[in-house]
């Protein structure tokens, strides 16, 4: 069975934020502030289009608009479809460039580096210094 | 209904194309005897990870996954946990659990092999430290191990051959703690080529180790070994899931029948000499269900063993939390240190053995709300998602402590009455439960652990003490020693009952050590394979395949 991800645009937008919301602290954005429902979570589900039947199908079984305590709402599903739905909008959540910025969090890059040796050296030699940690059972 | 068409006869028939199958079919070929092997996966689809954009975390545990309960690709088969505190983790496919494993390597200590003349428990291996070095060596070379060398943890002499990965401030963080505590730390040796090396290319820390190696830099035997064993004349049967070990009327080995999973349709596929391959779960799946009216109780089982003494490697973690902020999303995942100042038996301690310790990195954003290693993630949400994230993004890490195992009758692998896989091969079932001297060394080394982090820095640390789906050793279960009474299998894999039938995987090893095993795995096949070129000439071979051949 497939689902037209329009069809749920208002829970995901209670559910999402009520998941990730905004923080002035930090100066972080919430899901729908950084576009989780109509930019992000496509993606999210494109990628893992093996968990998204089981995502609308937790989703149908929430309320069409915020409840009073949302968080025990998603809760209530169980621990199975809490992690679906949880997962994917975290997922969806960090594919957006400005948040993952905001953490300094640049990829998984390709890094090129040359060892300093000489630092490797000299923190080994404080090891041997202290010398064998087996047992000999020659 | 088995096909019957007329088939080669080969040397060798080897089931199961991971680690052991590869260098046994390498070394084989290389002295010219034919070799077939049969392999119930196929070659990983490395285009289908996405390595390197913001995509990595949210799918690397799809088609990648190291459950096969949850990954539950068309070669994985059903194992039952729900009688196991652990669930066995491994890649059904060429390169076997060496396309996913974190490519941590190690030798075991001499006093791995001794574990009865030094401690009084378990049982000594029917060989020593000094009679693998040697072939622990020449897999080094083979496996790209980087590193360095001169370890006080081993007996001189243990060099390696790659250059190491540069030291990261996490090191530098934990080194210096425990220069202060005087504990044992080294850099990080792993079968991740640092430099170009035997057909991989230099790593550059994605650190995606553990679902799969995109760059080409782990070594995978996929990579590694079958290009060679190709070149060589192997043949490699993909999608050909082996159903039994068949036996002639003089008790040996025949040969194998398997189902091609294409077709559906079931082979008998003969051989001169038959080596099973397929880890601590498949291998003791295969031989019981290799049962038949002279062997009711499973192939080459007369000791009652197949399937027993399963072990693990129980794992915990203890997670730091740093105030300033440090690359700790990349590679190698993999191990960028570890300590073995706790793997001996101690004397101010109730418990045997010991553990590892592995100094590893966390992973990007998403993985700071996930449950690994943080235990679990139901606290995380609402109001406590971004200062979660903001404490442990780029301020964390963990060391894995990974438990020696002892061995237990009671922990094992058996054929589940009711389950079958999509062939009609009964599915494995794992009955495991960690025992308190487990329990107790975890703890122990968990509380050490809590003090090396403290000591590094860290103003809070997480400890959890034994993580569910860390089955990736899967040992013992078709042990080996000198008396067929008590042993499966003789020193060089070599069955007690059935003579030209090997097994060669980790299933074979008496005890566990604390260490990551596929060095010890490999170094085994090599040496066991050595052991056949060199009897080739007196190797009993079944008439049964022997008629087959002058047919051929």
């Amino acid at each position: 069975m497939t689902h037209n991800i329009n069809d749920f645009q208002s829970r995901i937008a209670w559910v999402a934020d009520t998941l990730i919301p905004s923080d002035s602290k930090s100066g972080m954005p919430s899901a729908t502030e950084a576009g989780v429902p109509e930019r992000l979570l496509p993606r999210a589900l494109k990628e893992r289009h093996d968990l998204a039947p089981s995502f609308f199908l937790a989703l149908s079984r929430l309320p069409e608009t915020c409840p009073s305590s949302p968080l025990d709402a998603i809760r209530a599903l169980g621990s199975d479809d809490f992690h679906t739905i949880s997962f994917l909008i975290a997922g969806a959540y960090f594919l957006d460039e400005t948040v993952n910025r905001k953490l300094r969090y640049p990829g998984q890059e390709a890094l090129h580096e040359t060892p300093d040796y000489d630092e490797i050296m000299e923190a080994i030699e404080r090891v041997q210094a202290r010398g064998s940690v087996y047992v000999d059972v020659a | 209904m088995t096909h019957k068409e007329r088939t080669t006869v080969y040397d060798v028939v080897i089931v199961g194309a991971g680690p052991s199958g590869a260098v046994a079919a390498r070394r084989l070929a290389e002295e010219g005897m034919s070799v077939i092997c049969l392999e119930q996966g196929e070659y990983p689809d490395y285009t289908k990870l996405r390595h390197s954009g913001f995509e990595f975390e949210l799918t690397k545990n799809q088609y990648f996954a190291s459950n096969p309960r949850r990954r539950m690709a068309p070669s994985d088969y059903p194992v039952n946990v729900v009688d196991s505190d652990v669930e066995p983790l491994m890649w059904n496919g060429v390169g076997g659990s060496s396309v996913l494993y974190a490519a941590a390597w190690h030798r075991l200590k001499p006093s791995d092999f001794r574990v009865r003349t030094v401690d009084g428990i378990a049982d000594d291996w029917p060989l020593t430290y000094a009679d693998l070095e040697p072939y622990y060596t020449r897999v080094e070379n083979d496996f790209a191990v980087s590193g360095v060398g001169g370890d006080p943890a081993y007996p001189p002499g243990y060099e390696i051959p790659l250059p190491p990965f540069p030291l990261t401030q996490m090191d530098r963080k934990l080194a210096a703690a425990h220069d202060r505590l005087g504990w044992h730390w080294w850099p990080g040796s792993n079968s991740i080529a640092t430099v170009k090396h035997n057909g991989l290319l230099p790593c550059v820390r994605r650190g995606a180790c553990t679902w799969g190696c995109f760059d080409g830099a782990k070594a995978s035997v996929d990579r590694t070994h079958w290009p060679t064993c190709i070149r060589l004349g192997v043949k490699l049967v993909q999608n050909a899931r082996v159903l039994r070990v068949e036996t002639g009327s003089d008790g040996l080995a025949t040969g194998v029948t398997y189902v091609d999973r294409g077709t559906g349709r079931a082979h008998f596929q003969p051989g001169r000499t038959v080596i099973v391959s397929a880890n601590g779960v498949g291998t003791p799946r295969l031989l019981l269900n290799s049962a038949s009216k002279d062997h009711p109780d499973g192939l080459a089982n007369s000791s009652g063993l197949v399937g027993k003494r399963l072990m693990m490697h129980p794992y915990g973690t203890v997670s730091g939390l740093f105030d300033d902020f440090f690359e700790n999303w990349q590679g190698p995942y993999g191990q960028r240190s570890y300590s073995l100042e706790f793997a001996e038996t101690r004397k101010d301690t109730n418990f045997y053995r010991g553990a590892k310790w592995q100094l590893m990195g966390m992973g990007g954003a998403l993985a700071t709300v996930g449950t690994w290693p943080w235990g679990g993630n139901s606290d995380v949400w609402g109001e406590n998602f971004h200062p979660t994230v903001q404490k442990r993004f780029g301020r964390s890490a963990y060391w894995g402590i990974m438990a020696e195992d002892l061995p237990s009758e009671d922990n094992m692998v058996s054929l589940d009455p009711d389950l079958t896989d999509a062939d009609g091969m009964p599915a494995a079932k794992i009955t495991y439960k960690a025992s308190q001297n487990t329990w107790d060394l975890l703890h122990y080394n968990q509380e050490r652990a809590v003090e090396s982090m403290r000591e590094a820095g860290a103003y809070e640390t997480a400890v959890m003490p034994l993580q569910r789906e860390t089955g990736w050793h899967i040992l013992g279960s078709v042990r080996m020693g000198e008396d067929p009474r008590n042993s499966v299998v003789d020193a060089f894999g070599r069955s007690h009952d059935v003579p030209n039938l090997f097994v060669m995987d980790g299933s074979v090893m008496p005890t566990s050590g604390a260490v990551n095993p596929t060095g010890t795995v490999a170094a085994l096949a090599l040496r066991n394979s050595e052991a056949i070129i060199e009897n080739r000439r007196s190797q009993p071979v079944s008439k049964a395949a022997e008629a087959l051949r002058v047919g051929s």
